[in-house]
């Protein structure tokens, strides 16, 4: 488990984190939303143990990170944009990671390196910038660590190497003791893979949920009623978040489960109502509105 | 133990990662060590064959300075610097940073495997390099004696740890810094900034001729450089340098270590670790630029004119201007200059300061005299007295005068010297106007010399003074009855027997060119007696006897031997006056008879023409005359007569030529000045 308590980073006159307190539980595949300069990078490298909180504390399974070795020997960070030694190959950075890890599974990285198509002994600097970030995420699934800090590694890849990483990730979380961070500014790219997702937005966290929760506690509906009064007495009974008119079609996002929501839908005898999927995006719009804020200004 | 391997295994990935490295550095040194060395013995001697006892000899001594500490200095020095630059230049990079910094290890186990690694590969190669080419090629050319032996492990001593100091105060220079080049200049500066500060404090001092001698001596300051320190080792004290060097190693690597374990990550590619150090710096490399600046537009430039006011805005504008070039490499942004606006107004008025503390001399704080009761002891030199004695004297801190003679001639029977420090005082304010300001014209009158006094409390201070020449040659004349004071004093001192084979005596009174010397050979009894006769003579002889003689001849000491590898003498060339009977006697046992002053007639039968310069005062322009026919030079040489430097009249110039070729650059007097424009024909 990683739990960030009240904590605060600046860089000189800019501050990165305020006073933010998460909890990353295991047995998840966590994900932090944000803009770009929101706070993501800070917040993993503060994990990593890179850098030093200013104030408060990151633990890890209960431990302080920084100048850890232990602990720092179950995480591994994967940059935005990854390091390789000048002329290094595939082999030569697996052995750079096995050198750091003592988990690393060197044959499980060929195997992953031969389903990418990667060559394990060609120059790196001369992959493409998809292809390094391809590398960088199996050496880093290969590490054997705990923990997976990923800093925008969908970044550059094609929709098929999502797939798949995805799929790798799943599989880790299946036989072994796994949690991935994965942070990145775009949505889309996190909502079919994470189980729980932090928004961090100005060095703050507004939000950290379970997606199913979110999606379990918030339906979106479409429905026609036809008397008005009727229509108006069926959203006074819900705990309606938003809700739209088109001509005679009424769409809203309201909080409760499936089934209490359209209960009380069926009870203003609608001429037509069914209950559509929220994206993460919807869901996350939802709840940063009601607390003051435009969503679609923070992410993207 | 995980930190432990991962400890290791960083080291030996830094080392695979910078084998370009080691494999230059191998390249290099074994080029310059072994196969040089192989070449500089086969070209003495016979090779492998059977070696004369000459060539022997020779290669020995060879042997020796080829495995000196100073032509490897250079070497190590770069190695040292491009060892550590390449190790930590990750520094500079936030994603190599990251890297690093998210490895289970903790700071100091990474900070202490890049700079094993990188002490390794500067170290090695060469350690390897010097013992194969000492043990395997000098042991095939019989060169590994006791001697030897001794002199190479000494300086690979020196040299190793020379290297380490080195390298260590880069990686610290590194690791405070953010970029390269800043790291580069940091170490440059910590390696120099002493002797440098000290260097143009002293050029400063002497520009303003403020009534100062330096107190911070070299002798002092030394230790505050590794390359003068590694110098130092090689050719004596090595115990004591290896030790300093050790000490700068340790402390280097301390403070890397501890700055580095609070360095923080975030700071990649920022010029400095944190913002303070660089107006630190900033400070302390603006105000030396500042003093180098006006020193090179007054000295090189020559735009000042000799005038106080220019030094100070030329020092004001280079210490600005160095401000704003470190702001900009630090910064990378120009408009970031204002933002330094603080530190500069540090450093506007640190060098304001420094130029009042100079140029102002408030409270005359460098005339300062105690009283007589406050004095234990008394010394006193000036140049003078070489000028006297010596034909090339030159006025130097640590030679032939200045401090290492003010140092001997300490007494505690000072009032003649107590006199010459008022006289000193008295004479600082009128002095420093026709010095500073540009006027030459009286300067000739007056001598610089140095008193030191060594209070009751121990503490030995150095004044200089400049007071007028006659003064000076006063108290030269009543102090030089003291035989003591003339034992202490005198040059000869310095003559080393075994340093010359030979003298070329030249006949000074009768215009005798260069080229016209006699030379004599000598056996090194005979150097030995010839040593003892000057000293006895110059010793014997009163100074103030010797103010209005005429030397007879100047007399140069050589070294002809091709197998000599001893150092150039300090002191190789002597006016002999007719005092000087011991010597005088010793040549004449040689076979020189040193000739009668000639006549003028006598002397023009030798010459073929002579040149006149004459710097007319207050003219733009001088005049010039040229006499070749004998009665000509006759009248010339009965209008002049020849005088050492300092009593020469100082705008006139000649050069003669004798019928043999041989040229002479005479400094003379004009004897009598209606018979030298009637000959020459020049106007007042």
């Amino acid at each position: 488990m990683i739990e960030l308590k009240s904590v605060s980073k600046r860089f000189g006159e800019i501050s990165a984190l305020s006073r933010v307190d998460l909890t990353i539980n295991d047995h998840q595949i966590f994900g932090l939303i944000g803009s770009n300069g929101a706070g993501k990078s800070t917040m993993l490298r503060l994990i990593s143990g890179i850098v030093k909180a200013d104030s408060g504390e990151v633990r890890i399974d209960g431990k302080p990170v920084y100048e850890n070795p232990a602990v720092k020997q179950e995480i591994c960070f994967l940059p935005d944009t990854g390091f390789y030694f000048q002329n290094a190959t595939p082999i030569v950075m697996q052995r750079a990671y096995q050198m750091q890890f003592p988990k690393f599974d060197a044959e499980r990285f060929s195997k992953l390196l031969m389903a990418a198509g990667l060559s394990p002994e060609r120059r790196i600097r001369t992959f493409s910038k998809g292809m390094q970030k391809q590398l960088s995420i199996l050496l880093g699934v290969s590490a054997g660590t705990k923990y997976l800090l990923c800093d925008e590694i969908f970044d550059g890849l094609d929709p098929a190497m999502r797939q798949a990483v995805k799929s790798i990730f799943a599989r880790e979380m299946m036989e072994r003791d796994f949690i991935p961070v994965i942070a990145s500014h775009n949505l889309r790219e996190l909502e079919d893979i994470c189980d729980h997702v932090g928004l961090i937005h100005h060095g703050g966290v507004l939000l950290s949920e379970d997606l199913d929760d979110l999606r379990f506690h918030m339906q979106k509906v479409q429905c026609v009623v036809r008397d008005p009064a009727k229509e108006e007495k069926m959203l006074a009974g819900l705990d309606v978040i938003r809700a739209d008119h088109q001509g005679s079609l009424l769409t809203f996002v309201a909080r409760g489960t499936h089934q209490e929501i359209l209960d009380v839908v069926e009870r203003a005898d609608p001429l037509f109502a069914e209950s559509i999927p929220l994206t993460l995006e919807e869901v996350f719009i939802c709840e940063t509105e009601v607390a003051g804020y435009d969503v679609k200004a923070l992410i993207s | 133990m995980t930190s432990k391997r991962l400890f290791l295994n960083l080291i030996r990935q830094d080392q695979r990662n910078r084998m370009w490295l080691t494999a230059i550095l191998s390249f290099v040194e074994f080029l310059l060590l072994p196969v040089i060395y192989l070449m500089e013995l086969d070209s003495r001697g016979g090779g492998m064959g059977k070696i004369a006892e000459q060539d022997a000899r020779l290669r020995l001594s060879m042997t020796e300075s080829f495995f000196g500490v100073e032509p490897w200095i250079l070497l190590v020095g770069v190695s040292a610097f491009v060892a550590a630059v390449t190790g930590f230049s990750w520094l500079c990079s936030q994603k190599k940073i990251d890297y690093y910094h998210a490895m289970p290890i903790k700071r100091e186990g990474i900070f202490f495997a890049f700079f094993t690694s990188g002490w390794m590969i500067g170290t090695i190669p060469f350690a390897a390099a010097d013992l194969i080419a000492f043990y395997a090629v000098g042991g095939v050319f019989r060169q590994v004696t006791g001697k030897t032996m001794v002199s190479f492990w000494k300086s690979l001593l020196i040299l190793v740890l020379f290297y380490l100091a080195v390298y260590a105060i880069t990686v610290l220079a590194m690791v405070m810094t953010g970029r390269i080049v800043i790291g580069v200049l940091f170490a440059v500066m910590i390696e120099v900034y002493v002797p440098l500060c000290v260097f143009l404090y002293g050029a400063l001092m002497e520009r303003f001729d403020t009534y100062w001698s330096e107190n911070i001596s070299w002798a002092t300051v030394r230790w505050t450089s590794p390359p003068i320190v590694a110098v130092m080792g090689g050719s004596s004290r090595t115990a004591v340098s290896a030790a300093v060097l050790l000490l700068y190693a340790a402390a280097a690597v301390a403070a890397g270590v501890l700055v580095y374990r609070f360095r923080p990550s975030e700071t990649a590619g920022s010029a400095y670790m944190n913002p303070r150090i660089a107006s630190v710096i900033k400070v302390m490399v603006s105000i030396p630029s500042g003093i180098v600046f006006a020193s090179l537009f007054n000295n090189v430039f020559g735009v000042s004119n000799g005038k106080s006011a220019w030094t100070v805005v030329w020092a004001l504008t280079g210490a600005v201007l160095a401000d704003i070039v470190m702001e900009l490499i630090q910064r990378l942004d120009p408009s970031a200059i204002i933002k330094g606006w603080r530190s500069a107004l540090v450093i506007i008025g640190a060098i304001t300061a420094v130029m009042v503390l100079i140029v102002a001399r408030p409270f005359d704080y460098d005339q300062y005299l105690p009283s007589r009761d406050g004095i234990a002891e008394m010394g006193f030199a000036c140049i003078d007295i070489n000028e006297v004695l010596l034909p090339d004297a030159s006025y130097s801190g640590d030679g032939l005068d200045g401090r290492d003679m003010v140092s001997k001639t300490l007494t505690s029977d000072f009032s003649e010297i107590y006199k010459l420090a008022e006289a000193g005082k008295k004479y600082a304010g009128r002095n420093k106007d026709q010095s500073v300001e540009g006027s030459t014209d009286d300067s000739s009158d007056y001598s610089s010399i140095v008193v030191a006094y060594r209070k009751n409390s121990g503490r030995l201070v150095y004044r200089s003074y400049r007071i007028p020449k006659d003064t000076v040659n006063a108290a030269l004349a009543r102090l030089s009855k003291n035989e003591a004071f003339r034992k202490n004093i005198n040059p000869a001192n310095r003559l080393n027997p075994s340093d010359f084979n030979q003298i070329d005596v030249v006949n000074w009174m009768n215009y005798q060119a260069d080229n016209e010397t006699e030379s004599i050979n000598l056996t090194p009894e005979e150097s030995e007696q010839f040593t003892d006769a000057v000293r006895k003579d110059m010793s014997s002889v009163e100074f103030g006897t010797l103010l209005d003689e005429k030397p007879l001849l100047s007399v140069t000491m050589l070294q002809t031997s091709e197998d000599y590898m001893g150092d150039v003498p300090e002191l190789n060339n002597i006016y002999v006056y007719p005092q000087y009977e011991n010597t005088l006697a010793f040549l004449r046992g040689k076979g020189y008879e040193q000739t009668r002053p000639e006549s003028a007639g006598e002397i023009a039968d030798t010459i073929s023409s002579v040149q006149v310069y004459y710097d007319t005062p207050g003219a733009q322009t001088g005049q010039s005359q040229t006499f070749t026919d004998h009665d000509s030079i006759v009248g010339f040489l009965e209008s002049v007569e020849r005088t050492r430097r300092e009593q020469s009249d100082q705008n006139v110039t000649v050069i003669m030529t004798d019928r043999r070729g041989g040229i002479l650059y005479p400094d003379v007097r004009i004897r009598d000045d209606a018979a030298f424009q009637a000959v020459t024909g020049f106007t007042k």
